[in-house]
């Protein structure tokens, strides 16, 4: 059988290509850790020309952090604690987002009608922060379900629109294919639908990841319980304890970051048949 | 038993008649080709045959049922690029078996027939975006074939390769063709893709469609597009056409 020639190097390219994208090579790593490290150096010249004890060294954060691991704040909770119920509560905010959101959104992008009909009702309210609900869920809502409901809302609207505005972009052609075999709707919306709009969904995961911590540490810092980062670091604001709020700030970041190589890692073993494009 | 293909099909899109009585029959494996001008309405009759737009008036038959793609086995080769991105070369094959509840086992002898009949062995774990275009075109082609299809529809399914994969192809169809023995109607536009690929060629004239001729093609095969006798049907072909 006669194959074209340029055929046989995609194989080759690609393999390289997945390897290269597959983990971090040694390199990639290494450039990471010295620009972390960059970042560091720079705050700690900061803290030379500054000079005040409100403006902590990396290395007072860095005590700051261990104490609080080790003996617990102010409050008696340690560390982990906060921890822990601050990604509780984002976890579960999330995944309702993401259990309301996809479905609706396919829904909605498939009945055109339901979308059309209820956008005037409906969008209005994609254009209140969800710190704009802080006040009332403080009277209506209490404790858990109250940062569940804020993180649900931070999350679901960039959820919902990238599903939404993904269903139109399924190709009509793969439908049809399905269509000329005899598929019933069912098998064209989990083999057809699905599949195309899946890289729109994780984009807007990504997004709603992001909102959903900006969310979780207002609602905390607005009170209530006496867990969580946010709560923590207004804790020790009102005693002008500067490095434990760092030690928040710092935090928030990592996890955030650490959630967000969860999600690429995911769309990399989901999306291996994409292309990737780079410049 | 035959199983014909009766077609009997009027369409209009608000006052625009597309088809007008457009009436033919296919034999049992038959390899059928449409010839008419771009824009005279082949595809929207090849979709129509396909079920993939309701007619406005008459019908499809097969064996003097409705043509169904839920009771029969229908299967279409677009011109586009037709392969789900997200699947590989043999789950992309495997869609109709799929469909069509066949049992795993049944497809796996199915699917692995098929990739040696188009030639993709070594292949079959590649993603579309890794192969030809002439490839992905052989996929959807093992696709159609891997269904023991009532009717197989073409839609000038070679028209976006160059000339010397087209004529590669053109002959792999028949190959597979001969081999699978399966009713096929292939639409074109193209005189000598045309003859040399069917029994039977149905021109059509331009809209509204009707039929404007039906000719045997009785050359001996393999084709030889030098032949005098090719030549001639060509040039007539081309005259009941008109030249473009």
């Amino acid at each position: 059988m006669k194959v074209d020639a340029e055929v046989l190097k995609a194989p080759r390219a690609a393999a390289g290509a997945t390897a290269a994208r597959r983990g971090w090579p040694v390199r990639v790593l290494f450039h990471n850790v010295a620009a972390a490290l960059a970042v560091l150096a720079v705050w700690q010249a900061a803290t030379w020309v500054v000079h005040s004890v409100f403006f902590p060294s990396p290395l007072q954060v860095l005590r700051a952090m261990g104490d609080l691991w080790v003996n617990g704040d102010v409050t008696g909770n340690s560390l982990l604690t906060h921890i822990r119920w601050s990604l509780l509560r984002l976890l579960a905010g999330f995944s309702m987002g993401v259990v309301v959101g996809v479905p609706l959104g396919l829904l909605m992008g498939l009945y055109k009608p339901l979308y059309t009909g209820t956008r005037a009702a409906l969008e209005p309210f994609r254009f209140i922060p969800p710190i704009a609900w802080i006040p009332l869920t403080i009277v209506l809502l209490s404790g858990f379900s109250r940062y569940v409901f804020l993180i649900w809302l931070g999350a679901f609207f960039p959820i919902f629109v990238a599903t939404l505005v993904g269903v139109p972009r399924v190709e009509l052609i793969h439908k049809n294919v399905a269509t000329v075999h005899g598929a019933g709707r069912w098998y064209i919306l989990t083999r057809v639908v699905i599949p195309s709009v899946l890289p729109d969904i994780l984009g807007g995961m990504r997004v709603g990841m992001g909102t959903a911590w900006m969310t979780i540490v207002a609602a905390e810092m607005s009170g209530g319980e006496t867990t969580g980062l946010g709560r923590m670091m207004v804790n020790y604001a009102e005693l002008l304890r500067i490095p434990e709020i760092v030690v928040g700030m710092i935090l928030i970041g990592v996890l955030g970051f650490l959630m967000n190589e969860v999600l690429i890692r995911i769309e990399k073993r989901l999306f291996r048949w994409r292309w990737e494009v780079s410049l | 038993m035959s199983r014909t293909v009766e077609v009997d099909v009027s369409q209009r899109f608000g006052d625009l008649v597309v088809l007008d009585r457009l009436a033919f029959s296919i034999a049992e494996n038959e390899f059928l080709c449409l010839l008419g001008r771009s824009g005279c309405g082949k595809t929207t009759l090849a979709n129509l045959m396909a079920g993939l737009i309701p007619c406005s008036e008459g019908s499809v038959t097969i064996d003097g049922v409705p043509a169904d793609p839920r009771r029969h086995e229908l299967a279409f080769v677009f011109q586009e690029p037709s392969l789900w991105p997200w699947r590989t070369v043999r789950n992309n094959i495997k869609i109709g078996l799929e469909i069509k509840r066949v049992a795993p086992d049944e497809i796996d002898r199915r699917v692995q027939e098929m990739i040696e009949l188009v030639g993709l062995e070594g292949f079959e774990d590649y993603y579309p975006y890794q192969i030809s275009g002439g490839m992905k075109q052989r996929v959807a082609i093992a696709r159609a074939f891997a269904v023991d299809a009532d009717l197989i529809l073409m839609d000038e399914p070679f028209a976006a390769l160059d000339a010397q994969t087209r004529t590669t192809m053109q002959a792999e169809v028949l190959r597979i063709w001969e081999k699978r023995k399966t009713t096929v109607v292939f639409v074109t536009h193209n005189l000598e893709e045309a003859v040399y690929l069917a029994e039977r060629i149905i021109v059509l004239t331009e809209k509204p469609t009707r039929i404007k001729a039906s000719l045997d093609v009785d050359l001996p095969r393999p084709r030889d597009f030098g032949h005098p006798r090719f030549i001639a049907l060509r040039k007539r072909l081309g005259e009941l056409i008109g030249t473009w």
